[in-house]
């Protein structure tokens, strides 16, 4: 038997030939997941990380406006900058206007201080006409000129890495010397835009929740071949396009849909106050309800389908009424299903754009459909990028917070 | 459970002593369907002694499981009364019933440590603490698994996880306890060894234990009285030895233990209920009858292959031999096997002990056999299924 007890020198031995053994399983492995992983990375990983760089990272203006940029960094920003400040901004739009960047470099600053955009073309239109000393010039020009705020807009934009698109984003003023406060109260959008996303977000987990569970718990117990087929007009909403099942819900809950008007003709409302149900918050919550609902029902299903009978039948057997067995031991069981569909709701309404863009109005917009906005309309991509990362840090926070609770109880998403 | 354990019960033997307790449970002309076509119980009549270790016997489908059901309250009986304390329990939800019952996956609550399984069914019965705490503790300590009290059932070994469904189902102190094929995932050393620890519980807190299972070993060794199901019937109700020694109808005789099945005819009657019978091939060999057919009717013959008697050295007239062929033999250790045939028709099973002495038996010998007539019981092979 003593040939059998492997030394140390042969326990390497052993260790190098096992890994070479497996080295080939490895490489077949690598292969047969390269393409995805390829796909993934190119279309997928790639885009965002170099769409969130924009939202602490952004060099356009500075590259545009040298000049600007290296004599404005050193005004304190309490009175009007130096003379050199102006004449650099008259160099830097000179060679802007030949090089016809002028109006992106205009779109920049408005999106600072708004109005900046016009005075900064009425500059460039009349660069031919301007003489030093400029500072008056400016002024005569416009009055606006002398106004620090518009050159606070001009230094605020110069670094290459900034802040200020996590500071818009969260309604955040700063007046670029540390001195960061609240927006204003009307001017205020982005915080209670994530607040409302939130908010809405919970209520259609909730109500998902509520209508789901009772649906997966009948499900579950019953034979499988009726689930099976039951399940289908689960899975039935998959299978539909998500805009044919959105404006679906325009035609019945429109002020002259079905619904109001069966409302009327029954009498419950009169014709002149019909329920305002779409257009408006309420709106994009039954609609978005309507889409999460299986993504809720499955994972609740999928767990109660494991949770055996016998367990009820052993609680009523030592004693507890049909309420005591289901709520202190199968509810209990059906945690992880809760939790996962739960998880799963909330984080997909989060990013839920399509149906608040159609049914939301003006009360049921998301922060997704701002988003948006500054993509393709506003094309403030830097503060797109900054809500984004937002967005996604609360989802990873939401993530990482489940699986802590998840690893207390010993359970797995799914 | 110190308080069960003195309440040891006085007497138990394996008849007769139960009359005296009474009946905890009864079934009256109890019936049950699930789909108004087949009946999986039918007219069920069966008294449950009170402190006995009766197990339902049978192979899967026989109704014994639903009978276990329906007195636990989890299936209605569509027709028929059951009894329980005198108090007909047919509309009374499962956990009115006061009744403990071990399930066959023992159904330990997994999101529950072995500690709050066992108090589960005293808090729901709104007991003190105080109390509550020391019924725990004694119930863990008399199924040994005081320190494993705050473990997760799937922490627990299965022998343990056993331990614990039966402790829970014992610690609110029920009269009566249900048993669903408990020991049915459990390796062949650990059951047997439950078995013994069960059974060893029974005898200390005196409960009624009503035990199915399938595994014919588990019911001799356990039980005071076995009741062997089939087809929704009772076959046979009595203590382990008559089930064995003397089977009431073939099937019985078949199901429990080994058996070899001869058919024949009855040739003649003589007193004392011993008929002789004329096998397929024309031998003449004795019989016990069973159900009292009368010359000519066929009979089917059940005797026990270590009743035959290979190569008698004392003949006599009680016992006439039989001339067989060995097909086959089978060496099993503390046995041989032997396969015979008769007349090339019928086969029969032998089991010689392995005794020490030099056996002479091979291959295509031609052997002759015996056995004593009381050994052999010949039934009615038209009768399915016989009453208690």
């Amino acid at each position: 038997m003593s040939d059998h007890v492997v030394s140390v020198e042969d326990k390497a031995v052993l260790k190098k030939q096992l890994s070479t053994a497996l080295r080939l399983q490895k490489f077949r492995a690598v292969l047969l997941v390269a393409p995805l992983l390829l796909f993934v990375l190119i279309t997928f990983l790639v885009p965002i990380a170099s769409m969130l760089t924009r939202s602490f990272y952004s060099p356009d203006f500075a590259r545009e406006m040298p000049a600007t940029a290296a004599t404005i960094s050193s005004w304190s920003g309490t009175d009007l900058p130096d003379e050199n400040v102006y004449a650099a901004l008259v160099q830097d739009l000179t060679s802007a206007q030949a090089r016809k960047t002028i109006g992106s470099i205009a779109n920049a600053v408005n999106m600072e201080v708004s109005g900046a955009r016009s005075l900064i073309m009425k500059l460039g239109r009349n660069l031919d006409d301007i003489d030093p000393p400029y500072k008056q010039a400016l002024d005569k020009l416009d009055p606006k000129w002398s106004n620090s705020e518009t050159w606070q807009a001009l230094q605020n934009l110069t670094p290459e890495y900034t802040g200020r698109f996590y500071l818009t984003a969260v309604d955040l003023l700063s007046d670029g010397h540390a001195e960061i406060s609240l927006q204003p109260e009307d001017r205020r959008i982005y915080a209670p835009l994530f607040l409302r996303t939130f908010a809405i977000g919970a209520i259609v987990t909730l109500i998902c929740l509520l209508l789901g569970f009772p649906v997966a718990y009948w499900l579950s117990a019953l034979p499988l071949r009726y689930a099976n087929v039951l399940m289908i007009f689960v899975l039935l909403p998959f299978w539909t396009s998500l805009l044919v099942r959105t404006t679906a819900w325009i035609v019945l809950l429109q002020n002259q849909g079905v619904i109001n008007s069966l409302l009327v003709w029954a009498g419950a409302v009169g014709d002149g106050n019909r329920l305002p149900l779409i257009f408006n918050s309420v709106g994009t919550v039954i609609a978005m309800t309507h889409i999460l609902l299986p993504f809720m029902i499955l994972p609740l299903y999928s767990v109660m389908k494991t949770i055996p009978p016998s367990y009820l039948r052993a609680a009523r057997s030592l004693g507890a009424n049909q309420l005591t067995a289901f709520v202190r031991v199968y509810l209990p069981q059906t945690k992880p299903g809760v939790a996962a569909g739960c998880l799963l709701v909330f984080i997909l309404s989060l990013g839920y754009y399509i149906t608040p863009a159609l049914v939301g109005g003006e009360s049921g917009t998301l922060i997704s459909n701002i988003i948006a906005h500054h993509v393709q309309k506003s094309l403030n991509w830097g503060l797109a990028a900054a809500l984004s990362a937002l967005l996604l840090l609360s989802v990873l926070i939401l993530y990482w917070a489940y699986n802590r609770l998840a690893k207390v109880d010993g359970l797995k998403l799914g | 459970m110190a308080d069960l354990g003195n309440a040891v019960r006085q007497d138990r033997t394996h008849n007769g002593a139960h009359e005296a307790d009474g009946s905890i449970v009864r079934f009256v002309n109890v019936q049950k369907t699930y789909d108004a076509e087949r009946l999986i119980v039918r007219n069920l009549n069966l008294d449950v002694m009170r402190g006995e270790f009766l197990t339902l016997l049978g192979p899967s489908g026989s109704g014994k499981t639903t009978t276990l059901m329906m007195l636990a309250g989890f299936e209605p009986a569509t027709h028929g009364e059951i009894i329980l304390n005198g108090r007909n329990i047919n509309r009374l939800a499962p956990d009115k019933r006061g009744i403990g019952m071990v399930f066959q996956n023992y159904a330990l609550f997994p999101h529950m440590s072995v500690a709050e399984n066992l108090a589960f069914p005293l808090q729901v019965r709104s007991m003190p603490k105080a109390e509550l705490e020391r019924r725990v503790k004694s119930a863990l300590d008399m199924v040994e698994l005081s320190a494993l009290g705050s473990r997760r059932p799937a922490q627990l070994s299965g022998g343990q996880q056993q331990r614990v469904a039966v402790a829970r189902a014992l610690v609110f102190e029920p009269q009566l306890v249900l048993m669903d094929e408990p020991l049915g995932a459990l390796d062949k050393r650990l059951r047997e060894q439950m078995q013994y620890e069960i059974k060893s519980l029974h005898d200390r807190l005196g409960v009624t234990i009503v035990y199915v299972t399938h595994d014919q070993s588990e019911a001799l060794t356990m039980s005071n009285r076995v009741a062997v199901f089939n087809d929704g019937v009772i076959q046979q109700l009595s203590a382990p030895a008559d089930l064995y020694e003397k089977p009431r109808t073939a099937f019985v005789a078949d199901f429990i233990g080994e058996n070899n099945s001869l058919s024949g005819s009855v040739n003649g009657v003589y007193d004392n209920q011993i008929v002789s019978v004329r096998l397929a091939g024309g031998e003449i060999v004795q019989a016990v009858s069973v159900d009292q057919l009368g010359p000519g009717h066929p009979v089917i013959l059940s005797i026990r292959p270590e009743r035959i008697v290979l190569n008698p050295r004392i003949k006599n007239a009680s016992m006439p031999t039989l001339a067989a062929t060995v097909e086959d033999l089978v060496y099993y250790g503390d046995h041989v096997r032997v396969r015979l045939s008769i007349d090339g028709q019928s086969t029969i099973v032998v089991k010689v002990a392995n005794d020490g002495h030099e056996t002479s038996i091979a291959k295509g010998d031609v052997q002759q056999i015996a056995w004593r007539a009381e050994d052999c019981r010949a039934f009615n092979p038209r009768q399915g299924g016989g009453d208690v």
